[in-house]
């Protein structure tokens, strides 16, 4: 399988910063939706981001790829601001996003044919993304012929098949039920340490946070921003082993603590 | 999801927010309506023979003198009485062999295919046979128009009645509920949406079966009107009249739609 | 005439339906007679009314049934008829579609257009074609061109405001999954609006295929001359051959049903993917 991954590895270069987020602030009308967000992540790091409901989590993602355009501060992909989307930066949705008329082949090639890739080429490399998400035989089925974790595993290899320096996650797993969603997580690691990028994590799940990142980012508060940040030295590669060590559980707690101390300082500033 | 223009600035610096403000909707329609409105008169004036396409302007008074005449008030209230007589034959026969097909399986097994069949076939086409079988007349008239109402409000109606959830009435029937009570509290009240639906299209073809009564038998009405101004070659009052027919034709829809929204707001 | 379901018949065995009495028929099929009873005692009492009290050119059961062999098979003007007729609607639709996709994709995606068309849009289909029909056969004369506008007049509208929905419809994780990736707007509109709105798009083609036939059949009668399918049954009426002139214009009806449900069909196979929300 780390075929694959050199094969497809040509993007590494010197100048691969990861992302540089700078004093964000994004206002829908007078409403804040968050403030004086900073933080970096390295060319091969992941970093989630937690926190209540409204926090501005996929806002923040929206910024990060170049959807939406903050207000105030700006946003680094290697150097370069960051104004619109970019084929380094890819982003992977919570409800697969898929095109319904595509087969999957079609789905996972499309980041490819869309900027130029001639339809063949696109998609010999898409079957290669389509084997390493473990779909090969599923090419020509339509999403709503692929159960939900299928149509994320297409999702992921569409992200995947441009090569990112970049990848942002919103909520991936959020759409599935509890045991797919377990086995993704494993699965999107063991991708991830053989194709390594700059990603960012967001998601509602504590224990997903702590068992993707390299730090959790908790998210906040009125106005909403970075409430703390948790650093989670855990070896890697992670599995099940990773989740049952007492220093998972102990982060994990910690993490709790202070979405659960968020989610109240939130709730407080709303009653007035 | 807003995407607002950015200015580049150099990497730490705030940036500037520019908003494209949208050009309110009653701006658009004017102008939508303004540049057709130009169009129309400097085609008209400069391009074309009047005696095929009058200009706007002269449509315009055409349609101020016709307000101000007999002839036009009494053409549309001739219209209007045909309409009324034949949307209620229709829309009451609809909704009674609606609701006997969608309830009594022995009239839906006689009749529903015939209903099917002929819901699917163009109104119009009927209207030789009628004009052999009745000749012309009022009456043949209103029937076109009943047969124009009938279907939509007949085959929605028994949608309506087959909608119903069959629990509740097993549910009345085990608490011993007669079979009228059924009607009034469980399938009055389910169906009634449904019908209002077919009602509105029932209003909209109606309208449309007027017209073509009154084009296709002996003309009354609006639709005398139409052959006159159009036989007469004046193109003024012709285009008058038509307009005059395209806001009645809105008007129908629009009341249509606030019916709907009355006793059907689920329906899109 | 009347479709009864299946018409396979249960072996006349005696299973006793209750244990107490003994039919002599299963409960299917004694449904199954029902229903052929009931369909079948419409006809017989249309037959009696009119030999009872109508004219002798209306038509009856009996006499629909002699004139179908002979309409089908001997009467030169039918199938030419279906030709004429059906090559109007045939170009008024290709016609529509396409003007309809374009006008309606626009609107939906352009809130300026969608705003200022609207009036003639919506105006345009609420006219009745019989009112506009008038100015059509002044302008054009009373031909076969006539007909073609009319059904284009017709056909259009119902395709816009169908594009149009679907357009303004489209959700917007679609849209956001092209940008991300890099999308051009050509690629948006054409890739995914008219993928995307493929529901919209047939509901209208149905609306406007029904309102089509119906332009075809007004104009015929209208314009009077020709070798349409809508004059023969219209002189056929005239001429108190009713048998013959109901034929023709069932003919009319399965050929212009055949088109349309034949057209759905085969996008529903080429495009097995969506699921038809029916938008009345």
């Amino acid at each position: 399988m780390s075929q694959v991954a050199t094969e497809h590895r040509s993007g590494a270069t010197p100048d691969h910063q990861g992302i540089v987020v700078q004093g964000l602030t994004k206002y829908y009308g007078d409403h804040c939706v968050f403030k004086d967000i900073s933080f970096e992540i390295g060319p091969t790091e992941i970093v989630s981001v937690v926190g209540p409901s409204g926090c501005g989590k996929t806002t923040l993602l929206r910024c990060l790829n170049g959807l939406i355009h903050a207000d105030e501060g700006s946003v680094l992909v290697d150097g370069d601001l960051v104004s619109k989307p970019r084929p380094e930066i890819a982003i992977v949705f919570q409800d697969f996003g898929l095109f319904p008329w595509k087969t999957a082949l079609d789905n996972v090639a499309y980041g490819l044919t869309v900027r130029g890739t001639p339809k063949k080429k696109a998609r010999e490399t898409a079957r290669d993304f389509v084997k390493l998400v473990a779909l090969d035989g599923f090419e020509e089925r339509y999403p709503h012929q692929l159960s939900g974790g299928m149509q994320q595993r297409a999702g992921l290899a569409r992200a995947l098949a441009v090569e990112p320096r970049v990848l942002l996650m919103d909520e991936p797993f959020g759409a599935l039920d509890a045991q797919t969603r377990e086995l993704m997580q494993f699965e999107l690691l063991q991708i991830w340490d053989r194709n390594p990028a700059a990603m960012l994590f967001v998601t509602h799940g504590i224990e997903e946070a702590v068992l993707m990142g390299d730090r959790v980012i908790v998210l906040g508060g009125r106005p909403s921003g970075i409430h703390e940040v948790v650093d989670v030295p855990l070896p890697r590669p992670r599995d099940a082993a990773t989740v049952a060590s007492p220093e998972f559980q102990n982060l994990r707690s910690q993490v709790w603590d202070l979405v659960m101390t968020v989610r109240r300082n939130t709730a407080g500033a709303d009653e007035e | 999801m807003s995407t607002a223009a950015a200015t580049k600035s150099a990497a730490n610096t705030v940036r500037k927010v520019k908003r494209k403000k949208p050009l309110p909707r009653w701006a658009a329609l004017l102008i939508g309506l303004g540049v057709g409105a130009v169009i129309w008169e400097l085609a008209a004036r400069i391009y074309f023979d009047p005696i095929f396409f009058a200009p706007l302007s002269e449509v315009v008074t055409s349609l101020v003198t016709l307000f101000g005449t007999d002839t036009f008030w009494r053409a549309l209230g001739e219209s209007l009485q045909l309409f009324v007589a034949g949307f209620s034959i229709g829309a009451i026969l609809g909704l009674v062999i609606g609701v006997a097909i969608g309830r009594v399986s022995l009239v839906a097994a006689a009749l529903e295919s015939y209903v099917t069949l002929l819901y699917v076939t163009p109104p119009i086409a009927l209207i030789p046979f009628v004009l052999s079988i009745l000749g012309f007349g009022y009456w043949p008239k209103a029937i076109i128009v009943a047969w124009f109402v009938f279907f939509p409000v007949c085959i929605t109606t028994i949608e309506g009645v087959r909608a119903v959830n069959p629990r509740l009435i097993e549910v009345a029937h085990s608490f011993g509920s007669s079979e009228a009570k059924i009607w009034k509290d469980i399938l009055i009240p389910s169906t009634i949406p449904y019908a209002m639906s077919g009602i509105r299209q029932g209003i909209a073809l109606g309208f449309v079966g007027v017209v073509a009564a009154e084009f296709l038998l002996d003309a009354s009405g609006i639709g005398l009107l139409l052959r006159t101004y159009s036989r007469l070659y004046q193109t003024g009052n012709l285009f008058a009249a038509v307009l005059i027919m395209t806001a009645l034709g809105l008007s129908v829809m629009a009341i249509g739609r606030v019916i709907e929204r009355r006793f059907a707001p689920w329906r899109q | 005439m009347a479709t009864v379901g299946d018409k396979t018949q249960a072996p006349a065995t005696a299973q006793p339906v209750q244990a107490v009495r003994k039919q002599r028929m299963s409960p299917r099929t004694k449904r199954i007679l029902t229903r052929i009873l009931a369909v079948l005692s419409v006809l017989v009492v249309w037959q009696v009314l009119v030999a009872l009290f109508g004219r002798d050119f209306m038509a009856t059961p009996l006499g629909i049934a002699e004139a179908i062999p002979q309409v089908l098979f001997n009467d030169p003007k039918v199938w030419p008829g279906v030709w004429e007729t059906f090559s109007v609607v045939f170009r008024g639709m290709a016609v529509s579609i396409v003007a309809g996709l374009i006008i309606g994709l626009a609107m939906g995606r352009i809130p300026f257009l969608a705003d200022s068309m609207a009036p003639y849009v919506n105006g345009f289909y609420a006219t009745p074609m019989i009112a506009v029909l008038p100015i059509i056969t002044l302008w054009l004369g009373f031909n076969t061109s006539a007909t073609f506008a009319l059904v284009v007049f017709a056909a259009v509208p119902p395709m816009a405001v169908a594009a149009w929905d679907g357009a303004k419809s489209i959700p917007t994780r679609y849209l956001e999954v092209a940008e991300s990736f890099g999308a051009r707007r050509r690629d948006v509109w054409i890739g995914i609006a008219i993928p995307a709105s493929l529901p919209y798009l047939l509901a209208g083609f149905r609306l406007a295929s029904g309102r089509a036939l119906a332009a075809v059949v007004i104009a015929e009668f209208l314009i009077g001359t020709g070798q349409g399918l809508g004059i023969h049954i219209m002189r056929l009426a005239q001429n108190f051959y009713h048998d013959e002139a109901i034929v023709a214009l069932m003919i009319l009806t399965m050929v212009g049903l055949f088109l349309a449900v034949g057209v759905e069909a085969i996008i529903r196979r080429r495009y097995p993917w969506f699921r038809v929300t029916t938008p009345s």
